[in-house]
């Protein structure tokens, strides 16, 4: 494959594919940890190519256009969705709202 | 009159407005293309007959009510199009191809559906993609592959894939696409048929399920380079609902496009384009259509640009990060389904985007990456000081079989190397066919600075007037 190198990879064991799937709120399979954790060791290791290029003094770019701080017009029409059509495609509504998983134990 | 389906945006309004046709009889022969040889092609996830038809019935009654001049407040009405499923629509099913959307009805509209609505083009139904719009070969799909009209073994690309299937198959007069990096140029090339991914916030993405909110770019996939810029005008502009929208003046495209003289123009080369690994077939054909812009009166300049091993890098980090912040919100409360409905792709990359974003990680591999960013912007700049457009081959190989992606770890990255530095920087580019290779359509790719989107309409409109590599679709078997 194009550009992969050679060198010894620093592996992502399935303890760290495992960590990763719960800050990601994901289930895996069995085969999906083991394929990830080959599969994200390939890709850090291609990405940290990077590193060859000097960026001391180089700034982030987040937004490419420039834009900072653009607020809403107030005197503009903002009424995006009613509460109706926000609950749509709920599947528990109760009395008007969303209904989510606990959070806390009683 | 036969074929209608087969019509480009321009000659549809034309006939209209001659009375040749009404739009319900374009609308028709489009379904009827549809309904023929779907079921082999797979572009369309939904398909919204009945409303079609309402809908052009009642265009048809606004042509006979106001005549020329209905296109005036409408400038596409009448015009079928095919839309990618991940861009909202009111009250019809968007799923972005993927189980956890798989029964969504959104209430509202994207910026961009709303404004084709209101040009009057008439939806015809939602074109499959790579789920979530993770991919370059339209297989990451959650329902089922959508197969290139050229060869139905190979994939007509992605993301946008259903919606390039369907303009090459003529299955609409257009159809709109969604670029993060490649996936409007990327299935263009692949299916023969015109590509266009305008400047960042130049186009609204309101609406439009987010991959990277940095770098999408919502888009049209037509059959010629002016019917692009028919679209544009409709749908670029700065949209309330969208803060990265941009306040520059929305221009004629079609009209500076069509006056647009590549006469003492220069192209740049970038040498770094043309050294990775192409297939032959691919750069001959660029080569010789190098030529004939020379022959229009351009002046073709070597420049250098960087490696863009590194661009693929830099857009691996920021997509997946951008990926998995956006991913998160989908949690089956709200709206959808819950989050043990991803496909392997959609967890792959937010899994890489939550690495790169962790603690500990974060500079080494996410701020690191957005500086890179800015040596891949000034780059580019540096090089738009000696030359108007840039140059090259869209992908860096004819469409593949079915079935490849699924084997390398960043396969859709990768493919799209040529893509990815002007998508990170935000510019504008256009693919439009340039010739066959294998018997399948090979890709030539011009990107302009921001917001120059006529020069590259323009440039592409030259070469079509010149070459009839864009009328090759009509001849296809399906």
């Amino acid at each position: 494959m194009l550009y992969f190198n050679k060198m010894a990879k620093e592996k992502i064991s399935k303890q760290q594919v495992l960590h990763i799937a719960h800050l990601c709120n994901l289930t895996l399979s069995e085969k999906e940890i083991e394929k990830l954790s080959e599969m994200l060791t390939d890709t850090v290791d291609y990405i940290k190519i990077l590193d060859e290029l000097d960026t001391k003094d180089t700034p982030e770019t987040y937004q490419v256009t420039g834009k900072t701080n653009v607020f809403q017009n107030k005197d503009e029409e903002n009424t995006t969705l009613s509460q109706k059509e926000a609950l749509s495609n709920a599947r528990n509504v109760i009395k008007g709202m969303f209904s989510t998983k606990g959070v806390f134990d009683r | 009159m036969s074929d209608l389906n087969k019509l480009t945006i321009e000659n549809t309004i034309s006939g209209l407005k001659n009375g040749d046709f009404s739009s319900e009889e374009v609308t028709k022969a489009c379904l009827e293309q549809i309904n023929s040889h779907d079921k082999k092609l797979n572009a369309f996830v939904t398909v919204t007959e009945k409303e079609a038809l309402e809908a052009a019935k009642r265009a048809d009654e606004l042509i006979n009510e106001k005549g020329s001049s209905a296109w005036d407040e409408q400038p596409l009405l009448g015009v079928p199009y095919a839309c990618k499923d991940n861009y909202s629509t009111r009250g019809i099913k968007t799923t972005a191809s993927s189980n956890v959307l798989k029964d969504y009805i959104p209430p509202f509209d994207a910026a961009v559906v709303a404004r084709l609505n209101n040009a009057g083009a008439i939806l015809l139904g939602k074109t499959n993609m790579d789920a979530f719009a993770h991919g370059s070969t339209t297989e990451t799909s959650d329902f089922f592959s959508t197969k290139n009209p050229w060869d139905k073994k190979r994939s007509p690309g992605g993301s946008s894939g259903g919606s390039a299937a369907a303009v090459a198959a003529n299955m609409c007069i257009f159809a709109t696409g969604s670029e993060t990096a490649g996936s409007i140029r990327g299935p263009a090339s692949w299916c023969g048929v015109t590509g266009l991914k305008p400047t960042y916030g130049r186009v609204s993405r309101y609406g439009v399920a987010a991959m990277a909110s940095s770098t999408d770019s919502p888009g049209p996939i037509t059959k010629t380079a002016l019917d692009s810029a028919l679209v544009l005008k409709v749908i670029a502009g700065k949209d309330k609902n969208d803060a990265t929208t941009a306040t520059e003046k929305v221009k004629n495209y079609f009209k500076e496009a069509k006056n647009f003289s590549l006469e003492g123009v220069k192209i740049g080369k970038p040498k770094s384009y043309f050294e990775i690994e192409l297939e032959p077939g691919v750069k001959q054909r660029v080569e010789e259509s190098l030529k004939v812009f020379e022959e229009l009166g351009a002046e073709i300049v070597e420049i250098d640009l960087i490696d863009p091993k590194y661009s693929i890098a830099v857009y691996t980090i920021l997509q997946r990060s951008e990926v998995s912040s956006n991913l998160a919100r989908l949690d089956g409360i709200r709206y959808g389904n819950d989050r043990t409905h991803f496909g392997f792709e959609a967890k792959k990359r937010m899994m890489l985007g939550a690495y790169a974003l962790s603690a500990g990680y974060y500079d080494a591999y996410y701020a690191k990456a957005q500086k890179v960013r800015t040596l891949l912007i000034e780059d580019l700049k540096k090089a738009f000081e000696k030359v108007d457009l840039i140059v090259g081959p869209t992908m860096p190989c004819v469409a593949m079989e079915l079935g490849e992606s699924e084997k390398s770890a960043m396969f859709g990255e990768l493919m799209d190397v040529l893509n990815e530095q002007s998508s990170i920087a935000g510019i504008t580019g256009i693919s439009i066919p340039c010739g066959e290779s294998e018997d399948l359509p090979v890709g030539i790719m011009l990107m302009a600075d921001m917001f120059n989107e006529e020069k590259v309409i323009g440039a592409a409109y030259q070469y079509q007037n010149k070459t009839d590599h864009h009328y090759k679709i009509h001849k296809l078997e399906l």
